[in-house]
């Protein structure tokens, strides 16, 4: 004899079968996901093409650099000089340093097909030069406007908006319906606690839910080639997520209404929490840690370079004052302010110095509204699975913040290794293409960790919803 | 005299001031068919809720084979069986299917001989038994109630309205059922306002109103008692302005 | 008859406690809304204004130069910040606030707010838009989907009808009494954002912004008006009230939701803008235009305007006409690109807006944007705006190098000037275009809007003449 969970479960997921709304759902919601993976992988294969060319360009150009400066001294020492003078070219560190540079770039991480974050927003590429520090991390903008501030249709969405409705559809009429039809009458006159009625439907209805997010999961990282582990914890993500929304229908459907004020109900709660919240802690973040605009930014850079242009050769000597070793390089100082390059690198100090409290305090404003959104948006379940997904796919936040540490450390190793042949005057010559820092993109953070605080928020907000369900149906009014 | 069955001792519920069954005392034996005759709001449905176990009473206690339908719902539930006013199947499956699924919920798993069995024996044609339920009438679906009684091998059956919307023929089908059922040793509490059929039906008949049990009729008494006349009676006095 | 119904749907629904409850949640939402929006207007608007002082503060304090390296220093154009920021966001998180104006180079206004938000600023903004339209077309759901349905249900719609209630009658008290709950909510909302508008603005923002504002309310008003209509139509044909009400959330949430991404995904594809590998050649096609060629025209056209043999003998400096013509032949390759971009962007929100024929927000939210001056259209003007100065500024140094640098071949490194020229070259001052410029590029949004309004004028009462008048 089987248990009358087992026997609930299967009858309702027979019932499940015959109901159109719970087809229709699910239909709506494959068709969702196929597209939305389309739509992911598209964007994925377009900026990783941009990327790619802007490695290839500069890799080329790299590589010529290298090349005409070999062939310069080839011609050089034909014609007997010495190697120690150069032209502006490849041979000069000015040129190859502070106004050649080279392009960096991240190409995507393979998940961005499933949740694009904020990868649409940041540039493809840097470019890196000496004694241009605040001008890193802004390039025109190429994709529209409108279709950034709708945002994309990838796989995030579908599952941060969709599935919630597709679970609201699978349990807002939990027992409404039955007691509706008549039927509950029927089924709690027999020998079966209310508690065990819930619980077998919510298990054939939350395993339909099961199977289409993991089919959902699956498919998506089949496409989009994930490891197994990131894919269990994006699953079990969505799998909790998925489960909120079915228990907070479930608890919801405890207080013996109709399926109709159900439905209201839960239209209101999808709203409030899925929409209205996270704005809100959005618009919040920035009322209580205001962070100032980029328009004071740009203002007080321009202020500070005027300023240093102003002020003749004295950056140079605060500048040398404060690098002892440069100092030895230069020799003679007045002749090195006539240096064009020279008073570039220290005007260039002179100027990060100045706006370093501004970029200091932007900063600081920045990671407070971060740390206030991720504490209190953790009050929604929408907000913790957003941020689940983007840690995972490595487009959120923290990623981005990563690579461009990575990018910053790369300029200040591309600085160290040119101001010197700068204020040396040494030329920059072929054998010393090699010796150039190269860049390395930082690493893509498994984002276990990250995702350790969502996954247990999500995981609470889903006991308490199932815990009220079960607390409150055996409550209920009578069927 | 055997135990009775169904029985309600001092059972009292109230709702926000007003008192739907007022300390009902009611015993119900096996082999009889008890009719509780009353006016729409005369707590017929609040008693057969108390017996469910649907309702919690406010005083007393309601007691199905001498357990106590608060303490011992499953237990209880095992050994009734009851039929709505309308008994509401699902539509998307076929009577026998509703009848393996609600038997199964009562601990029976029936072969597919035992459920054509039940449903023959409720009177169910052959040809309706793999039909969806939502084409069925308002009597084959009470034939389904039927057979899951006949499937649960229900000590007590409560049937609330069972007449109302039937039209005679199978009115007078459907009390045979129910007089077969209590031959074989159901007690059977079936609320009601269908004078005609309680006559043929009922072997004892209790009038309901107010919430109050006013007068009970023997079955000896039954077939000279003008039971129109009475419960009428029993309705206008309660109605009727209080004389101080 | 008509006033009769909707008093009495009206009464209905006031009288209901969730309504109260509902109705003060928007009214809280939208109130809080505003004025953290103007909070927030108003501290970007100084902040831009400081920045702007700062900068031409820089410019005038320049030391002596030469006025081509001037125009290498350049200036910043700081987007201004329209004063109804406060009601709609648009776009203006994902465009720039920092545009710099050089000399041989045009740029598209840089730092894009969104940038240095979170993630999570992209779930959504508390703005009165998005109260106006996501929350109140939820309450005229909730508020009309039992309209008729209900009322079949529980059995009244005959008796009702056999009351001598002409069905036209009844579709208007319906749709009456369903306005006069809303207009208590919006209308104080309404007012509180007219007082704070009037308190707060400056005079010549609150003048701009006057007719923008009505305007605005008139769309926001047929936008609901559409959705009383929806809710109407399908509360008449809906089998029962539990599925008018699913078919309109499933509506509510298409068209909020689902509708706006879709349609902008779909008009990249079918109107895919400027690639970055296609803006990038562009570019460098620009920087690979030949000035040896310009040099060779250049000296040509004088010799031959002053017939002269040599440029030595010449009245003017060759390198500063160079330099003129030079911007000249540059600005224009470089605005040809940068139009074919922004066209691009207009293009795909035309393609867009196509979609309201389906979901009317995509007609409202694009009027919506315009209207309050957010959108991509009125950034481009600013960034047109911008360009324009540019070029002028650009080529007033040019023009003062042809006039006085020493004739001849060579460039000229003696000749400087000093702040009486930094001062001449009047500041960057932007004029926000009027709200008739502002509906202009939306001519498809208004005529979708309108054509809601009307199909839903006939559908509505040709709907309730036929709905059954029993439960099925």
């Amino acid at each position: 004899m089987p248990s009358p969970l087992f026997t609930v479960a299967r009858t309702e997921a027979r019932l499940l079968r015959a109901d159109r709304t719970a087809l229709w759902s699910t239909l709506i919601f494959a068709a969702a996901t196929a597209y939305a993976l389309t739509v992911g992988l598209d964007l994925r294969a377009e900026r990783t093409e941009a990327a790619r060319a802007i490695l290839a360009a500069d890799v080329e150009r790299w590589t010529e650099g290298q090349a005409e400066a070999d062939s310069i001294e080839q011609a050089m020492r034909a014609e007997g000089l010495p190697l120690d003078s150069y032209e502006w070219g490849p041979r000069s560190p000015y040129a190859v340093g502070m106004y050649y540079g080279r392009d960096v770039t991240t190409e995507p991480t393979p998940l961005s097909a499933l949740a694009v974050g904020q990868a649409d927003l940041y540039p493809a590429s840097h470019q890196i030069t000496a004694g241009n520090r605040v001008a890193t991390g802004t390039s025109d903008a190429l994709t529209s406007p409108l279709r950034l501030a709708a945002g994309s249709f990838d796989l995030a969405f579908v599952l941060l908006y969709l599935l919630p409705l597709l679970a609201l559809a699978l349990g807002y009429d939990l027992t409404a319906s039955e007691r509706e039809r008549g039927t509950l009458r029927l089924v709690l006159a027999q020998p079966v606690p209310r508690r065990t009625l819930v619980a077998g439907k919510l298990l054939a209805r939350g395993g339909l839910l099961a199977v289409l997010v993991i089919t959902a999961t699956v498919a998506g990282f089949v496409v989009a080639g994930g490891g197994p582990g990131r894919w269990a914890l994006w699953t079990v993500a969505t799998l909790l997520y998925g489960l909120f929304w079915l228990g907070l229908a479930a608890a919801v459907d405890a207080r013996g209404r109709s399926a109709a004020a159900n439905a209201v109900v839960l239209a209101v709660c999808w709203l409030g929490l899925g929409v209205v919240f996270p704005a809100a802690v959005t618009l919040l973040a920035g009322q209580v840690h205001p962070a100032p605009t980029r328009a004071a930014f740009v203002a007080a850079t321009r202020t500070a370079e005027a300023d240093a242009s102003q002020r003749g050769t004295e950056p140079l000597s605060e500048f040398l004052a404060d690098h002892p070793e440069m100092a030895e390089a230069v020799g003679d100082e007045e002749a090195a302010a006539e240096s064009f390059a020279v008073m570039a690198i220290a005007r260039d100090a002179v100027v990060a110095e100045a706006v370093e409290p501004v970029v200091a305090q932007f900063a600081e404003q920045r990671a407070r509204q971060t740390a206030f959104v991720r504490t209190v948006g953790a009050l929604s379940p929408s907000v913790l699975a957003h941020a689940a997904f983007l840690d995972l796919a490595g487009t959120g936040d923290a990623q981005q913040r990563r690579s461009l540490d990575a990018v910053e450390v790369y300029q200040d190793e591309w600085r160290a290794h040119f101001e010197p042949l700068v204020f040396a005057d040494t030329p920059f010559n072929a054998a010393d293409y090699p010796e150039a820092p190269q860049f390395t993109p930082a690493p893509e953070a498994s984002g276990a960790r990250q995702t350790g605080g969502p996954l247990l928020g999500l995981a609470l907000a889903m006991a308490v919803v199932l815990g009220l369900a079960v607390v409150l149906h055996p409550r209920a009014p009578a069927p | 005299m055997s135990d009775p069955i169904l029985h309600a001792r001092g059972l009292t519920k109230r709702f926000s001031g007003t008192t739907a069954v007022d300390a009902l005392d009611l015993a119900i034996h096996p082999g009889e068919v008890y009719a509780l005759l009353g006016p729409n709001g005369a707590g017929k449905t609040t008693t057969i809720n108390l017996f469910l176990g649907f309702l919690a009473p406010d005083g007393g206690e309601a007691l199905v084979d001498g357990l106590d339908v608060q303490a011992e719902p499953l237990e209880t539930k095992r050994r009734l069986a009851y039929l709505p006013e309308q008994v509401a199947l699902y539509p998307s499956l076929s009577g026998a299917e509703n009848l393996k699924y609600f038997a199964a919920l009562a601990g029976h798993d029936l072969t597919e001989a035992d459920l054509a069995g039940f449903l023959d024996r409720a009177g169910l044609q052959r040809e309706a038994h793999a039909r969806h339920a939502g084409t069925y009438s308002k009597g084959m679906r009470q034939k389904v109630g039927i057979a899951l009684a006949l499937a649960k091998g229900a000590k007590a059956l409560l049937l609330d309205e069972p007449t109302s919307g039937l039209d005679p023929s199978a009115s007078v089908e459907f009390s045979g059922l129910v007089r077969r059922l209590a031959e074989a040793g159901a007690a059977v509490l079936m609320a009601t306002h269908d004078l005609f059929r309680v006559k043929d039906t009922a072997s004892r008949v209790g009038v309901l109103v107010g919430g109050r049990l006013r007068e009970e009729v023997s079955h000896d008494a039954l077939p000279t008692t003008d039971l129109e006349a009475l419960y009428l009676g029993h309705v206008r006095e309660a109605e009727a302005p209080v004389l101080s | 008859m008509t006033g009769t119904i909707a008093r009495k749907e009206a009464a209905e629904t006031l009288r209901d406690g969730r309504f109260r409850w509902a109705a003060a949640a928007v009214l809280v939402l939208l109130t809080g809304a505003l004025i953290s929006g103007w909070i927030h207007t108003d501290r970007l608007a100084d902040q831009h204004a400081e920045a702007a002082r700062a900068d031409r503060d820089v410019w005038t304090g320049q030391e002596e130069k030469n006025p081509h390296s001037a125009a290498h220093f350049g200036n910043y154009a700081f987007k201004p910040v329209t004063p109804l920021l406060a009601v709609d966001r648009g776009v203006t998180a994902y465009t720039g606030v920092a545009l710099f104006m050089e000399g041989h180079a045009i740029q598209d206004a840089r730092y894009r707010p969104a940038e240095d938000a979170s993630a999570s600023a992209r779930l959504g903004e508390l703005t009165a838009a998005a109260v106006l339209q996501w929350l109140v077309p939820l309450l005229v759901v909730l508020l009309t989907f039992g309209a008729f349905a209900g009322e079949r249900e529980r059995g009244t719609l005959r008796p009702l009808l056999s009351q001598g209630v002409s069905r036209r009658a009844l579709a208007g008290g319906k749709a009456l009494g369903a306005a006069a709950p809303l207009a208590l909510i919006l209308i104080p909302a309404a007012i509180l954002g007219a007082v704070a508008m009037a308190l707060f603005a400056p005079p010549e923002a609150a003048a701009w912004s006057a007719p923008r504002v009505g305007l605005l309310a008139l769309v926001y008003l047929a936008y609901f008006a559409v959705f009383v209509g929806v809710s109407l139509l399908v509360s008449a044909l809906a089998r029962s009230p539990r599925s008018a009400l699913l078919i309109l959330l499933g509506f509510w949430f298409a068209n909020g939701f689902i509708a706006p991404r879709l349609a902008a995904d779909v008009a990249e594809r079918v109107h895919p803008g400027l690639t970055a590998e296609a803006f990038a050649e562009g570019e460098a096609a620009v920087g690979d235009l030949s000035w040896d060629d310009l040099t060779v025209r250049v000296t040509e056209q004088i010799l031959t305007e002053e017939g002269v043999s040599t440029l030595d003998s010449a009245s003017v400096n060759m390198p500063a006409v160079r330099l003129y013509e030079g911007e000249k032949m540059e600005t224009e390759a470089y605005r040809a690109l940068f139009e074919q971009l922004a066209d691009g962007f207009e293009g795909q929100g035309r393609v867009a807006q196509a979609g309201a024929i389906v979901a009317p927000l995509l007609a409202v939210a694009p009027l919506s944007t315009a209207l309050t001056g957010t959108d991509y259209r009125h950034h481009r003007h600013f960034a047109d705006a911008a360009e324009a100065y540019r070029y002028g500024y650009v080529q007033a140094l040019n023009q003062n190098l042809i006039d006085n640098a020493a004739p001849g071949a060579t460039w000229d490194r003696e000749y400087v000037v000093g702040e009486e020229v930094w001062a001449g070259i009047p500041a960057f001052d932007y004029e926000a275009p009027s709200a008739g410029w502002a509906l202009g590029g939306h001519g498809l949004a208004l005529g979708f809007l309108g054509l809601w309004l009307v199909g839903l004028a006939f559908a509505v009462p040709a709907a309730v003449a036929r709905m059954p008048l029993d439960p099925r």
